[in-house]
């Protein structure tokens, strides 16, 4: 199997585990404060990625001129992304979290053309434009409230942050492999956000089996291994593309709803997956036709 | 900052900040307008009601309801209504916003009002599920408007600095590549705007440089091949300079003057061909130097050889390339009378001619056969080299081209009576 598709494979699964793990974080923030579960994942990732290493050996370490980048990149895609991220899930429906972590795909692509100098063509860019229209026009109601509107506002915030993680991540995927990158990220992330275990409200008497088996999936699932799979698809196939394949985010959820709500869809909805399948599939083809399009060699 | 990112950024904030400050406008204005409305309703209610009317009643607008109520007399009214109305009588008579249950439906209470005088109460209700429902689809068109907005921008800032840099990304790339001294490459010209132009302008440039500099190399490598080929073929320094040496002792010892009239023809050929100072000499000089390579080869082969160099006094002023005519003559030399047992006699004439000079050299040698003659012609006209021979009169075309453009030229007639060769160039009166 080609990189590419081990990628789209890669990707798709991520998007499958980052979609599920919404209801987990909504479920582990009823006894935690958001710091706090931002630390347990990232404790419980990298625990699980240094038993990977254990068993399939590390290839190197990380340079000390690197660390510089691996700390910001810490600061950024650890305590920032994930504190706000965290805060936000609470008011924002599952559907409308996934729509606007989606909002990265347009970001990505101009973070891209900006950041990494990458050519984007008018036809690339109608591309992302339709997909991610198609992801905004699977948002659902909102309650008109200012908390509301401050958890929109502030989960975009937090895809800012997420663009920039990507970037800053990918001179560094050129060096190492990716469960390295996230292994020091994830022992780091965990050192930083350490002393909100103490300074949160937290309410562990409170915790049940269903708490503990989140926190599982979300280190292990959401970040060990969705993080790694996010970073390999990262390095192959760039930034742009790797964030494409999270509009199925939403398209999940709403299945997800279709299947266990029985709810019906809208033609908004209807409208939404159609943008988002032609906009996926016309940038598929477009990869497929010029595989060598933005790789890490060539944007770094 | 490239240019790319400026238009980027650019167009990202023109693009996005209004799109997000109309947004906040057009939220903030209609949460006012509905709230005034709302407001404006419930007191036209009250007004007209409270003029009109004596009993308890209640008043269904949709999502509103407004119950006056004549003071005392409550019968009407469900327990749960009454039950509403007493706690609002006991918090406040004027409240402005509040939620209370109607029977089995919440309403949004949004101004409670009590007529002084007027010995009844008129309350105004909004029912909460139909006001909500309708703010809540105002913040989600709000919200995905926004977010649409905000993502035509940033495709439109890609899309549109993509296409105002690339033209320029590309004559930059082209800029480069001459920098580096490569010329010969095509420009493909998409656009009919300024970048357009300034494109073709640069392409035109390009080509012509391409052509200067293709013509200038030919020229000089036309040139060097002469000389070479001169210095080569008859007056190599090193075989002239032993001659030299040898025939001065002679001369020292015999006071020879014939041989020493040839030496000095010897020297002043050296001189003129390893000078290369010039590369235009004047015509006479050119003729003289002929005069001098002929009179070596007549002191070689005597009576065999007969020639004569009629010089034009009215070109003396002109210029013509150094050692144009010589391969010509030496052409004659070679072919006719080394090669033959005949007498020979070689005429070289230059004449003025209009605007351009004429110069022709005649022998009445064996000729060149007709289908020889045929090629040769042939290979003039296109100007191609045969590696078989008569690269001297191919050279000798070539750099009149060069040097005069395509419409001076070598020509050449040739019968078993002899060969006239005769060169048009153009007048020339500096070097």
């Amino acid at each position: 199997m080609s990189i590419i598709k081990k990628s789209f494979l890669g990707m798709g699964l991520t998007s499958i585990i980052w979609t599920y793990g919404i209801s987990h974080v909504v479920n582990a923030l009823e006894v935690i404060g958001p710091f706090t579960l931002v630390s347990i994942r990232f404790f419980i990732a990298f625990a699980a990625l240094s038993i990977f290493h254990k068993f399939y050996g590390i290839r190197r370490k990380i340079d000390r001129k690197d660390y510089y980048r691996l700390v910001l990149n810490v600061i950024i895609g650890s305590l920032i992304y994930y504190g706000i991220s965290n805060f936000t899930i609470i008011y924002l429906s599952a559907v409308d979290s996934a729509t606007l972590s989606s909002m990265q795909l347009i970001f990505m692509l101009w973070a891209e053309s900006m950041f990494l100098g990458s050519i984007v063509t008018p036809k690339k860019a109608f591309y992302v434009v339709l997909a991610t229209i198609g992801g905004i026009l699977l948002m659902k109601g909102i309650v008109f409230s200012l908390t509301s509107m401050k958890s929109y506002i502030l989960m975009l915030i937090a895809t800012c942050f997420w663009v920039a993680y990507h970037i800053i991540q990918l001179p560094l995927l050129k060096k190492y492999k990716a469960t390295t990158i996230i292994k020091y990220q994830c022992l780091y992330s965990f050192i930083a956000t350490m002393p909100f275990i103490f300074i949160e409200d937290n309410n562990f008497n409170a915790m049940n089996f269903s708490h503990i088996a989140s926190f599982l999936y979300l280190g292990i699932f959401g970040i060990a291994l969705g993080y790694s799979l996010n970073s390999y698809a990262l390095k192959n196939i760039g930034p742009t593309n790797t964030s494409f394949l999270l509009l199925l985010q939403p398209v999940i959820i709403m299945f997800v709803d279709l299947i266990s709500f029985g709810r019906a869809f809208t033609l908004s909805d209807y409208f939404g997956f159609l943008f988002i399948f032609i906009g996926m599939i016309l940038m598929i083809i477009d990869i497929m036709k010029d595989k060598k399009e933005i790789t890490i060699g060539d944007v770094v | 900052m490239k240019l790319k990112n400026k238009l980027l950024l650019a167009f990202l904030f023109v693009g996005i900040l209004p799109s997000i400050l109309l947004g906040f406008l057009i939220l903030y204005e209609s949460n006012a307008a509905i709230e005034a409305l709302e407001y404006k309703n419930m007191y036209a209610h009250m007004l007209s009601l409270s003029e009109n009317m004596n009993n308890i009643e209640e008043y269904n607008y949709g999502n509103e309801m407004t119950i006056v109520i004549e003071e005392g007399d409550y019968t009407n009214i469900e327990e749960d209504t009454l039950t509403c109305i007493g706690r609002i009588e006991a918090d406040n008579d004027y409240q402005d916003y509040g939620n209370i249950k109607i029977g089995k439906i919440d309403h949004t209470l949004y101004g409670a009002k009590l007529y002084e005088g007027e010995n009844r109460k008129i309350y105004h209700f909004h029912n909460v599920i139909g006001l909500n429902s309708s703010l809540t689809n105002l913040g989600t068109i709000f919200i995905k408007m926004s977010l649409i907005i905000i993502t035509i921008s940033i495709g439109l800032s890609l899309g549109l600095s993509h296409n105002i840099t690339l033209g320029i990304t590309n004559l930059v790339n082209y800029i480069g590549k001459v920098e580096k001294g490569e010329l010969d490459f095509k420009i493909p010209m998409e656009k009919d705007d300024e970048l357009g132009i300034l494109t073709k302008s640069f392409s035109k440039m390009t080509n012509r440089l391409n052509t200067l500099v293709n013509q200038t190399l030919k020229l000089e490598i036309s040139e060097k091949e002469a000389t070479l080929k001169a210095l080569q073929a008859q007056i190599s320094p090193h075989f002239l300079y032993n001659a030299l040496d040898s025939i001065n002792w002679q001369l020292i010892e015999k006071e020879d003057y014939e041989t020493s009239e040839i030496l000095g023809s010897l020297s002043e050929i050296l001189r003129y061909s390893i000078d290369s100072k010039d590369r235009m000499v004047k015509v006479s000089e050119e003729f003289k130097q002929l005069e001098n390579y002929l009179r070596i080869q007549k002191n070689r082969f005597e009576d065999r050889l007969d020639y004569e160099v009629i010089f034009d006094e009215t070109l003396e002023r002109y210029y013509i390339p150094k050692l144009l005519v010589q391969p010509l003559v030496e052409n004659a030399v070679i072919y006719n009378v080394e090669k033959s047992f005949a007498d020979i006699t070689i005429n070289v004439s230059c004449e003025d001619k209009d605007d351009h000079i004429l110069i022709s050299i005649e022998d009445n040698g064996i000729g060149i056969e007709q289908t020889k003659l045929e090629k040769l012609k042939e290979d003039l006209k296109r100007g191609v080299k045969d590696a078989k021979g008569h690269i001297g009169l191919l050279n000798v075309n070539n750099r009149i081209k060069l040097i005069y453009g395509n419409e001076y030229c070598l020509s050449i007639e040739s019968s078993s009576k002899g060969t006239i060769i005769t060169l048009v160039i153009g007048k020339i009166t500096s070097k």
